[in-house]
């Protein structure tokens, strides 16, 4: 396998878009990681694009030769991928896959979500559906219900608080505050979302992320091509775990099987253990989840989240900075983009050239799908392995 | 949403949802919602109907509900009696982790004033 490298980077800003289509905002953010790399559109010669529900959002599917058609890359191979919530990462680890097997030298990796044309119970159901139809939607189970189940267990087994939940919620939205492409730049309190309104108890409004219209895209290369360019970052290492559909067929509820298989193989591929990691992106679709991330990618023992995150461990300065530009919560979440976004703001702090820099060498994303059904890990460095 | 409410959707998952209906594996594995092929590879299966009592794992109250529910209702993972664990809406108020609970067929779903009615299994606190 050969190295790559991340030589260009762009996104939308999240938020509520209404003058832009799905089309729009991947060609968008297309255009800023094609300007970003500095490179022709003609050198382009594979395009992979996450996303989650075309289908019921936009009413379009078949959406990699739309992209391709949009940004005119003419008749590459273009293809969609879905993992839910982690199909940005999907996208771009297939992307990784592809030129690190020597089969392109090019590629170009996009996500996007245009989540607000559709009202707000349809997009409920819609994100539902990342879970088990038959058996756990179809009751009336919604997406924030599935992490209550996981947030209440925790809570039952290790003592976990709702402060500790909330804590959660006000270090990302104090991320978020430099962030121009933050759906959210305001800081919030634990007072704040504690008197939130109820969503799926006991997780309340800002402890969930919103929804959010985004794309984000980003452009990758081989070595021997990235080597007459600036700052490339290096893809070290790339995993990707599964897991029962339905929560409730798992092992463990406050544990997911999926993080930990994804985040061993992209290690083993990086050489690395995870004390080497600097920056951390993790999925903070619900708070309960980033202390479930920060457990189960061995930052704490499992059952300590909350205190760690409480603790300050995650702030910038603290022992490991995560999700330093926001995170899904106070970022957004357009679902498909997520995973590509995730790891734009690790490549930023690589270059550096974050809105909230930090001093690293090594950084890692984790963006999962669903309840934990997918999970996807990849990890970047500022020198090749 | 065809998918939830569909006649055909519906009237496929009828015996599971009407009674609580799985199946076992000659291992000694029991699974709820029924499965083709047991954990062991055994693709053999045969029925099994569930005695419908349980204990709850854990829960939750949903209050922003998806298209067609209106909250708030519990929703629980119940642990059944024969090993399993389900997810089931739960009636009563007096929720929380160790109860016990059984099983009641009830009205899960309607599609619209004149759309068709869903019925199935939820779990009453006892
Ligand atoms: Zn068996």
């Amino acid at each position: 396998m050969r190295n790559v490298a991340v030589v260009g980077v762009g996104q939308t800003k999240f938020g509520e878009h209404w003058s832009m289509s799905l089309r729009d905002m991947l060609t968008e953010a297309g255009n800023a990681a094609i300007a970003d790399a500095g490179i022709e559109r003609s050198s382009i010669e594979s395009l992979f694009v996450g996303s989650m529900s075309p289908g019921r959002y936009s009413g379009q599917e078949h959406i990699g030769p739309l992209a391709a058609d949009a940004l005119r890359l003419g008749n590459i191979p273009a293809t969609r991928f879905e993992g839910a919530c982690a199909s940005g990462s999907l996208a771009l680890r297939t992307a990784y896959i592809d030129i690190a097997s020597g089969r392109h030298d090019t590629a170009i990796v996009l996500g996007g979500e245009k989540m607000t044309d559709v009202n707000g119970s349809e997009a409920i159901t819609t994100l539902a559906a990342a879970g088990d139809q038959e058996w756990e939607a179809s009751i009336g189970l919604t997406f924030a219900g599935l992490y209550a189940l996981m947030a209440r267990k925790h809570m039952h087994d290790y003592g976990t608080t709702l402060e500790q939940m909330a804590a959660v919620s006000v270090n990302n939205h104090k991320n978020g505050i430099n962030n121009p492409n933050a759906q959210f730049r305001s800081p919030i309190t634990v007072e704040q979302v504690l008197a939130s309104s109820m969503v799926a108890d006991p997780l309340r409004l800002l402890d969930c992320s919103p929804i959010t219209d985004g794309s984000a895209a980003m452009i990758l290369m081989s070595e021997e091509r990235a080597k007459a360019l600036d700052n490339p970052v290096w893809i070290l290492g790339s995993g990707q775990g599964s897991d029962t559909l339905a929560l409730h067929d798992r092992m463990s509820y406050t544990e997911m099987m999926a993080t930990k298989a994804a985040a061993k193989e992209a290690l083993a591929e990086a050489g690395i253990s995870i004390g080497d990691v600097g920056a951390l992106e993790v999925h903070d679709c619900f708070s309960i989840n980033q202390i479930i991330a920060l457990e189960d990618l061995g930052f704490c023992k499992k059952g300590e989240g909350g205190k760690f995150v409480e603790d300050g461990k995650i702030a910038l300065n603290g022992e490991i900075p995560v999700n330093t530009t926001g995170g899904l919560k106070a970022g957004g979440h357009p679902v498909g983009a997520t995973g590509v976004r995730q790891a734009i703001d690790i490549v930023k702090q690589l270059r550096g050239d974050s809105v909230n820099q930090i001093n690293t060498e090594k950084g890692m994303t984790l963006n999962i799908g669903g309840s934990g059904a997918t999970a996807v890990v990849n990890i970047f460095g500022k020198e090749m392995e | 949403m065809p998918h939830r409410s569909s006649v055909p959707a519906s009237w496929r998952l009828q015996e599971n949802r009407y009674s609580l209906v799985g199946t076992t594996c000659e291992c000694g594995e029991c699974h709820m919602p029924g499965r083709r092929v047991c954990e062991c590879g055994n693709e053999k299966l045969e029925s099994l109907e569930f005695c419908g009592l349980g204990e709850i794992v854990s829960y939750t109250t949903i209050h922003v509900a998806p298209a067609g529910f209106s909250g708030p209702y519990h929703i629980a993972l119940i642990r059944l009696e024969e090993g399993p664990v389900v997810t089931g809406i739960v009636t009563g108020d007096d929720i929380s982790v160790g109860k016990k609970v059984k099983s009641v067929f009830r009205r899960l779903y309607t599609d619209g004033q004149e759309g068709l009615i869903t019925y199935g299994f939820k779990f009453e606190l006892m």
